[in-house]
């Protein structure tokens, strides 16, 4: 019952997607669809206070410096074996109108209201690691993505709070492929080449007040050549 | 030809069936497909039952009765069975088959039927696969992980609990009409099936399996052993319609059944008016909604070379169709 929510809640709350697009050593920040079906917009505008951080790091997660360059869409010039962004759509709230952009306390009739969170970390250098780089929602790959073929399968494996997380849905370039198992992992395919998201959500509860809870999303982004 | 005849009636209701599983969520929507008569790779989610269903109606071919002055009419083989997921690698499984069996007599002017329980059969499935390595079944696979090469090694053995000695038109002996074989009999058999990563809507699969019978003693002090059967199927079932939002999907099926009858043996002689060779083909759908499953089809054989081919009516071979259907629900 809790997966088939966490699908609904990945299917609603999460109707767009985060993502950063690499040039040499510009890497860019994305929001919309990266599958986008008829009718949708690849990319939608996103203003710069919802970029919560841009930050170019090494395989520690340590910062580098890298120069931000400021506008829309936000990108980021450097060296940097992975990239991270955090952003924020802001709150939500469902009213009998329909969806509000707004917390709960400033509509009436509120129904059911989230903070939606989402991170997004792209992988340029692979250093193998077994542990989380932090105490956060995280998906980090078992084994080198960058030297994925397509065709080839992979294992990622999701993380919550240092913990596996278990049974969590997870989406990969478009759809639910499943959820993880007692040790958060679970296999995937490289069905094309290009960029590969595959993404995670949790529900927390909201401490603001604002809304009923906070809706975590983790992306992780790699992109395969051959 | 009569005692082929009635061993392969009998037989008909004892094949094993595991398939037509009742997949859960996306996997049953976007997962591999299952065939109506050969068995799928699929094994029970742990913790997980299945109630099964299976009709196998068969409506004979009849010939002149100045010919054949006793011909089978129908038969409706039912099975009823009830699966339990152990271990996401093994799976067991009792059926309860219960048989009608009608035939016409003295020149069509009367009929007799016969119908009750059958033998009760027990069964393991063990599975397996292919992904960087042989393994066994893990409990949760993604939609990809179910695009695998999936295997199975199943086994099973059925207990006399039918009635062997039941006696068939006007109280004569008639081992064809009875409802059991007196002796336990031995299912072994492999499955592979594999979903196509570049077509995922379609499933191929492949089931061979070899099935034992032992020499029985009728009350009647004559013996008879059924001749052994090996069966190779292969499927392909294509998903042509799902709708994720309602839990609903639709499969088209196609098969191709190959069947090979060893002679049976009377009072240890092989009798020459027994046995043969089979293709069956079956076309048939299944639809999926929720946790249920429902098939149907018609199988006809395609080709045969049965032994005293044109002396026999009411053998394996000799349909005129068969109507198959199964449900299954999963829980």
């Amino acid at each position: 019952m809790l997966v088939l929510l966490l699908i609904l809640l990945l299917y609603t709350a999460q109707a767009h997607e985060l993502w950063i697009e690499r040039d040499g050593n510009l890497f860019v920040l994305l929001y919309g669809h990266i599958k986008p079906e008829r009718g949708e917009e690849a990319t939608v505008k996103y203003s710069p206070e919802q970029v919560l951080s841009f930050e170019c790091l090494d395989a520690e997660g340590n910062r580098l410096k890298a120069e931000l360059i400021k506008g829309y869409p936000l990108k980021l010039r450097g060296s940097c074996h992975m990239v991270q962004a955090v952003f924020s759509s802001g709150y939500w709230t469902k009213t009998p109108e329909g969806l509000k952009n707004l917390p709960k306390d400033q509509v009436k009739d509120p129904i059911e209201s989230w903070y939606s969170l989402e991170i997004a970390r792209r992988i340029n250098a692979w250093k193998p690691r077994r542990e989380p780089l932090s105490n956060e929602l995280e998906i980090i790959p078992v084994e080198s993505p960058l030297s994925l073929r397509v065709g080839e399968k992979f294992t990622v494996i999701a993380y919550y709070r240092g913990k596996p997380l278990r049974d969590a849905p997870v989406y990969h370039n478009g759809r639910i492929v499943g959820s993880t198992d007692e040790e958060g992992r679970i296999n995937l395919r490289v069905r094309e080449k290009g960029i590969q998201l595959v993404g995670v959500t949790v529900r927390e509860k909201d401490s603001s007040g604002k809304a009923d809870y906070v809706l975590k999303t983790f992306y992780l982004i790699f992109e395969v050549e051959r | 030809m009569r005692r082929l005849t009635l061993a392969l009636l009998t037989l008909s209701g004892l094949t094993f069936a595991h398939h037509g599983v009742a997949s859960l969520g996306a996997v049953g929507l976007e997962g591999p497909g299952a065939p109506l008569e050969s068995s799928s790779s699929a094994t029970l989610p742990e913790g997980s039952w299945l109630f099964y269903t299976k009709l196998d109606s068969v409506k004979w071919k009849k010939y002149s009765f100045s010919e054949f002055p006793d011909q089978k009419d129908r038969s409706d083989f039912w099975m009823f069975g009830v699966g339990y997921g152990f271990k996401p690698w093994l799976s067991l499984y009792i059926f309860v088959p219960y048989n009608v069996k009608k035939e016409l007599r003295d020149g069509g002017e009367k009929s007799f039927t016969s119908k009750g329980f059958a033998d009760v059969s027990l069964m393991a499935v063990l599975g397996f696969k292919y992904d960087r390595g042989l393994k066994l079944l893990p409990k949760k696979e993604s939609l990809e992980d179910m695009m695998d090469w999936h295997f199975t090694l199943y086994g099973g053995i059925s207990l006399p609990t039918g009635n062997a000695n039941k006696k068939g038109y006007q109280g004569e002996f008639a081992p064809d009409m009875a409802l059991g074989f007196g002796k336990p009999t031995l299912t072994v058999g492999f499955t592979a099936t594999k979903q196509f990563v570049n077509l995922p809507e379609l499933t191929f699969t492949l089931d061979t399996s070899y099935l034992k019978f032992f020499e029985h003693k009728y009350n009647t002090g004559d013996k008879y052993k059924f001749g052994d059967e090996v069966r190779v199927n292969t499927a392909l079932s294509y998903r042509v319609f799902k709708d994720v939002q309602r839990s609903l999907r639709f499969d088209l099926i196609t098969e191709l059944n190959y069947l090979h009858l060893q002679k049976d043996k009377e009072n240890g002689t092989k009798l020459d008016d027994s046995g043969g060779d089979i293709l069956y083909g079956v076309l048939g759908g299944r639809m999926y909604y929720k946790r249920a499953s429902l098939g149907a089809g018609v199988k006809f054989p395609l080709w045969k070379d049965l032994n005293q081919q044109s002396q026999q009516q009411g053998a394996e071979g000799k349909e005129k169709y068969r109507l198959i259907m199964t449900f299954s629900f999963m829980f």
